[in-house]
């Protein structure tokens, strides 16, 4: 047990280090429900403010459930789920697709006819027409299970749990 | 073969990176040992309710898909698609349908959407592809996608709606071989039908309880898989920080519950995964596999 809880923290904190390598992706958010301010991605970590919603933070890295936040208290953790990414609160109630998204796409195909770059929109969907030959150049992509297990072993994902029995 | 050499190279080098026995502590989390045996008996326990067999839906998923592509063609970029398949094909190993031919593709359209069909197929547009950040929130979305093909939903779907009506015992009973490549009568009308049954499908979504579905069921996959499963709850977060202010989802979110409901769904899938839950993100893999400039990008 001991010897697990090693390799966890060894192998978090590799996966930290690989991670704090890279541009970290920050961007503006807001606390959705109160919530704690945390000094670790760790519900026993030490609690360092206490956040009200509404509240608007910077969002940082992401660790399991935790993102790093940057509040004017200062700098720590909080949890994903009490966390809403941007800063604009959702339009409650709004049937789906409609409205903004709705006008936005509206007006998005009027102008992005000269491109030639428009999303796939019902309309297109009505009149679609199959093919086949399309399809089948999927064949070239195609990953067989061999190689998809030996793909996953050599970034240390777990072994399958009953190796032959599929 | 060559491009599966060029990631099984990038992953040789990753190790390198993460220094020798780095790998060898990412492979000593048993993941496997105790901690996961209820996902495994969950995935045992999902019964294939289907009265489908399987050559059946691999003709009806055929031309659901191609369909699909018939509206928006695949990228050219052979190494982003080999790699999207060896993740999705890694993932498809933890199901009750590994055995099936899984075909995994990136559609070459800027919104932000995922689809799949019966017989295992799985595509991904590039809209969505450019809006995620490791190759754990791939895994969440191609795991989405793969529950619906595992559980059947669309074959449901057209089941219930009657899509095909009589043409699907005409079609399948005589094959196109059997009568010297000349598709028959039955045969046609089971291909338009199929074709109609995908312009409804994939225009109006499936069921809403279905999407719940898939999303808990792509928690399973993940955790099983060893990616991080909060993952799955960052992709939703992106989808709901664009909501109201993203043309491009339009159709996803025409198909699919609100972000913010599914958001709310996961959060009780999460507390009821066994603990310690995978960490493993590869956003390193992740970035490298899909962000390198693509010497085969889309021609058109």
């Amino acid at each position: 047990m001991k010897k697990y809880s090693y390799y966890r923290l060894t192998a978090a904190a590799l996966l930290t280090l690989v991670l704090a390598a890279l541009p970290v992706h920050a961007g503006p958010g807001s606390i959705a429900t109160p919530t704690e301010l945390k000094s670790a991605p760790e519900p026993a970590a030490a609690t360092l403010s206490q956040l009200a919603p509404g509240s608007i933070v910077q969002v940082g890295e992401r660790s399991g459930g935790w993102y790093k936040v940057s509040t004017p208290q200062g700098e720590g953790w909080v949890r994903m789920l009490s966390l809403r990414i941007g800063t604009s609160p959702p339009a409650p109630g709004a049937p789906l697709g409609s409205g903004l998204a709705s006008l936005h796409q509206a007006s998005r195909s009027n102008t992005t006819v000269a491109t030639g770059v428009r999303g796939l929109t019902r309309e297109e969907l009505k009149t679609a027409q199959e093919d086949l030959v399309e399809l089948d150049t999927m064949e070239q992509f195609t990953v067989s299970q061999q190689d998809a297990y030996r793909f996953a072993q050599t970034a240390g994902l777990p072994e399958l749990p009953s190796q032959g029995g599929r | 073969m060559r491009p599966l050499k060029r990631f099984l190279w990038n992953s040789v080098c990753l190790s390198v990176l993460l220094s020798g026995s780095g790998c060898e502590v990412l492979q000593g989390m048993k993941f496997g040992s105790g901690g996961l045996a209820p996902l495994a008996s969950a995935g045992q326990r999902m019964a294939e309710s289907s009265a489908t067999p399987e050559p059946d839906e691999a003709d009806i998923g055929r031309h659901l898909a191609g369909t699909l592509v018939g509206v928006k063609k695949l990228s050219r970029n052979l190494p982003a698609q080999r790699y999207v398949n060896a993740v999705g094909r890694w993932l498809t190993l933890r199901t009750s349908r590994s055995t099936l031919p899984w075909h995994f593709g990136i559609l070459q359209d800027n919104d932000i959407n995922a689809f799949a069909a019966p017989g295992g197929y799985v595509f991904v547009t590039q809209g969505l592809l450019n809006l995620l950040d490791s190759e754990a929130e791939l895994a969440a979305v191609l795991s989405h996608e793969i529950a619906h093909v595992t559980y059947e939903h669309h074959l449901k779907a057209v089941r219930n709606g009657n899509m095909l009506g009589s043409a699907l015992d005409a079609s399948i009973t005589v094959a196109d071989a059997a009568l010297g490549g000349k598709p028959s009568v039955g045969r046609r009308e089971f291909v338009q039908r199929a074709v109609n049954a995908a312009r409804t499908l994939y225009a109006r979504g499936l069921d809403r309880q279905d999407e719940y579905q898939a999303d808990g069921e792509a928690l399973r996959l993940m955790t099983m898989s060893g990616y991080d499963p909060y993952a799955l709850v960052a992709v939703m977060q992106k989808l709901e920080a664009r909501e109201s202010s993203d043309g491009r989802l339009a159709l996803l979110l025409q198909t699919h519950p609100r972000p913010s409901d599914r958001i709310n769904a996961l959060s009780k899938g999460l507390s009821r995964l066994p603990t310690p839950l995978p960490q493993t993100t590869l956003t390193d893999r992740f970035v490298r596999e899909l962000r390198a400039p693509a010497p085969l990008d889309n021609p058109g």
